[in-house]
């Protein structure tokens, strides 16, 4: 459903992502791990269509990214890491405009718009503006735009970012439904390793801007030569500096 | 246990250091910018260079006019610095108003700052000091020519630039602190985000007024060696206001005396300046002990109230399954909510009010003789495109940046880039067409203008109206700014200044183009003898080249703007 092939992107000399490839099957629930400034968000815009790739090629559904991005984007729905929206409309309002934008008939756009305000709980503001939603409801809101034209492909950057505990456990349950019930590929991009062995059917762990490994956690798992180890030590293993794990200093003496 | 007051720990940064952060970005720039970047930005220094050199010759000019009138010569140049720093004045006091609003309630590191162990004393100097250097760069650019060119023409000492120089500190600190203080009060009582709203609204009533009033003092009879005279006597006539109080008043008491050559004759009001500007600073400090905490935290509760979406929308059209017409709806909806944008629209109808009502003036310069009735229609179509560029420059080059950090859901969304800008162009064309045609049908018909180049005008205003919509789309497309703040900030940029340059060349090149078929038509209707052909064939590929120059400036912009944000993101 997703193929990324020798995908790279660099900023100038410094170089974000380098030659990653790898395939997403259809229904398929993909997480994608590593630490900060490994190259993850970079793979998410450029998957999205918001940043350009500087080789290789993004396929969604079997539509290149590049020579048929309307068809390809078309398939796919994308959750940022930050939820930057139209502050002066109302959430209704931006359901409505991007219902527009998908070309979805009248009566489809207003009644998936009312599933899915009932559905993340945001009906009872849907006519408020975006301004005064907290963080946790835009990013919400931000779901349910993603959402609202039915996508096969959902990218999901960073999902657990800002949530109170409510709020994530809502979203997991919601990730594990779309992939379960509604058969949805999902792409995504997470720090929290506990969602990760939760939800996630395959793993790929990037690290300085290349995939270091790919597959199950069984398969990580056995990579690293320990088939009891929990996904936590499997990424410290895989993405080791050369250095053990920093440990943070001992608190300073209180002074007499 | 009780907690004492907070103690002088050793190395506690002071308010000088907090100014640090701000300086070493300052410093940092050019690292920070790409060769392109540092290209506009040399382009914008020459601009700047320019307009700076540009205001000194005209003030130098303008002094060297009124020093020519003899006897009141030198009072007439009293009476123009008078108004200069009244003027400058009035908008340091709302620039000031605006720009605590940003350094004090709304900037990014204040969650920061205000949990440092810092006295409110330090916070207060530091942020005070960045509100001033915000809004005192008008007084560096358009002040200090018009002061230095006085001089110039009075040939002075040197001791009337030091003065200058003298008096700018306390003139810029007196309304930063008063402006400090008003918009401190405001954030106690109003939330500070719609407090930031109104006073927008406000500066930009005050400038309409500040414009309309410099417009009827008609500066342009100066331009008339007859009219002088009257000119003389209305300035005369004009009461600036005099009251000793004002620091304006106390500003051209130094400097004026100093221009004469008797430079001690001001420094008891460059005492009273310095003297004034330490006590408001004393006051102000002492003010913000007692409320700028509270005002902070107060903004930060204000900032969620804003709930409600308000009764004037657009929200009520009827939905359409288009991209193209829901992005007008979606644009419609924000330019009505929000008060940066829709304010403009005092500006814009003030300036077409202010050209309209000065046309009369150049129905004289017809009258006279001194331009033909050909010339003044000209003149007319010129101005008018000048109007709608300007215009332009606020309300469709800012058009696609005003999309902003949300640009990601188009990105991502199946919109060609085409739409997108073709949307933002119809969106833009239908104004600026609506504001030109109104504005040349109703100067056509104050200056009875003939029924056959009542009907060019009209053409050929469309056809700047599309020319003004697709430079300023293209072109904000080509120069978007996804992070600035407001539609000002947008349309003072590199890029805006470009759109607004290119556009008034534009103009002038089709009105030349077109000339020469539209005098020979006049010309023929006036004989009433069909035009020969040689002339039909001059005057047809002339019409040609101005319909192509038209349709070509409308027309490769949107591609190439189209172009550049498919790729945006390389």
């Amino acid at each position: 459903m997703i193929l990324l092939e020798d995908l790279s992107k660099s900023y100038g000399p410094i170089a974000a992502v380098q030659r990653l490839s790898l395939e997403v099957r259809p229904g398929e629930v993909f997480g994608f791990l590593g630490p900060n400034g490994a190259g993850k968000t970079t793979t998410i815009r450029m998957m999205a269509g918001l940043l350009q790739p500087s080789s290789g090629r993004v396929v969604v559904g079997g539509h290149d990214l590049a020579s048929a991005p309307e068809a390809a984007k078309a398939l796919l729905g994308y959750v940022p890491d930050r939820p930057f929206l139209y502050e002066r409309l109302s959430g209704r309002e931006l359901l409505r405009f991007l219902a527009g934008i998908y070309r979805l008939p009248p009566d489809l756009a207003r009644a998936r718009a009312l599933r899915l305000l009932t559905d993340f709980e945001l009906l009872s503001r849907g006519d408020d503006l975006i301004q005064s939603y907290s963080h946790g409801m835009k990013q919400r809101l931000t779901m349910c735009a993603a959402l609202l034209h039915d996508p096969q492909v959902l990218v999901v950057d960073e999902p657990m970012v800002g949530l109170d505990p409510r709020g994530a456990r809502f979203l997991k349950e919601l990730l594990r439904r779309i992939s379960h019930e509604q058969a949805k590929t999902l792409f995504l991009s997470t720090h929290s390793l506990d969602v990760a062995e939760e939800l996630c059917d395959r793993l790929g762990i990037i690290h300085r801007g290349e995939l270091v490994a790919c597959g199950t956690l069984a398969e990580l798992k056995q990579a690293t030569g320990d088939a009891r180890a929990r996904l936590e030590e499997v990424f410290f293993a895989l993405t080791a500096e050369g250095d053990p794990v920093p440990q943070p200093p001992a608190p300073a003496p209180a002074s007499p | 246990m009780i907690a004492g007051p907070p103690a002088r720990l050793p190395g506690l940064p002071s308010w000088p250091r907090l100014l640090l952060p701000g300086w070493l970005g300052l410093l940092h720039l050019p690292a920070a910018l790409s060769r392109g970047r540092k290209l506009a930005v040399g382009l914008f220094a020459v601009f700047g260079v320019a307009f700076w050199v540009g205001i000194f010759f005209a003030a130098w000019w303008f002094f060297q006019r009124c020093v020519e009138v003899e006897l009141v010569g030198p009072l007439l140049v009293r009476k123009v610095l008078d108004m200069t720093f009244l003027v400058f004045l009035s908008v340091l006091l709302f620039s000031n108003l605006i720009a605590a609003f940003s350094t004090f309630f709304l900037a990014d590191d204040l969650a920061l700052v205000m949990a440092l162990p810092l006295s409110t004393d330090s916070i207060y100097l530091a942020r005070l000091t960045d509100t001033a250097r915000h809004s005192s760069w008008m007084i560096l650019i358009f002040g200090l020519p018009i002061f230095g060119a006085a001089g110039v023409v009075f040939d002075t000492a040197w001791t009337y630039y030091g003065l200058i120089l003298a008096i700018l500190p306390p003139f810029v600190l007196l309304p930063a602190v008063l402006g400090t203080f008003v918009t401190t009060m405001l954030v106690l009582v109003f939330p500070a985000r719609r407090t930031r709203d109104l006073l927008l609204l406000l500066g930009l009533i005050g400038f309409c007024v500040l414009f309309v009033l410099f417009r009827l003092l008609r500066p342009e009879r100066l331009l008339d060696e007859s009219q002088f005279q009257d000119m003389v006597s209305l300035l005369a006539a004009f009461q600036t206001p005099q009251a000793s109080w004002l620091p304006s008043s106390w500003a051209v008491r130094v400097l004026f005396p100093a221009l004469r050559g008797e430079p001690a004759a001001g420094l008891a009001d460059l005492g009273l300046l310095y003297l004034s500007a330490g006590a408001v600073l004393v006051g102000g400090t002492w003010a913000a002990r007692a409320t700028l905490r509270r005002a902070y935290s107060r903004s930060l509760e204000g900032s969620g109230q804003l709930g409600r979406r308000g009764g004037l929308t657009a929200s009520r059209l009827a939905y359409s399954a288009s991209p193209g017409r829901e992005l007008l709806r979606k644009d419609l909806i924000l330019f009505l909510r929000d008060p940066s944008q829709w304010s403009q629209l005092l500006l814009l109808l003030a300036l077409v009010a202010v050209y309209v009502l000065n046309f009369k003036n150049f129905e004289l310069l017809g009258a006279s003789g001194i331009i033909s009735a050909l010339g003044l229609f000209y003149l007319n179509i010129g101005l008018t495109g000048f109007v709608m560029a300007a215009v332009g420059t606020r309300l469709i080059f800012p058009a696609i940046s005003l999309e902003g950090r949300a640009f990601w859901l188009l990105q991502s969304a199946p919109l060609s880039a085409s739409t997108f800008v073709r949307a933002k162009f119809q969106g833009g064309l239908l104004p600026i067409f609506a504001l030109g045609l109104v504005t040349i049908a109703v100067t056509d018909w104050m200056i009875g203008t003939p029924w056959h180049l009542t009907v060019i005008s009209v053409l050929t205003v469309g056809g700047l109206a599309c020319l003004v919509a697709g430079m300023g789309v293209g072109l904000g497309a080509l120069f978007p700014s996804f992070e600035a703040e407001n539609a000002t900030r947008i349309a003072a940029g590199f890029g805006g200044i470009v759109y607004m340059f290119l556009t008034m060349a534009l103009i002038i090149g089709v009105l030349l183009l077109e000339s020469w078929p539209v005098f020979l038509v006049h010309a023929s209707l006036d004989a009433g003898r069909p035009l020969a052909t040689r002339h039909l064939l001059t005057g047809g590929l002339s019409l040609v080249l101005a319909v192509a120059v038209t349709a070509l400036a409308t027309w490769l912009p949107l591609r190439l703007g189209s172009r550049s944000l498919a790729r945006f993101g390389e």
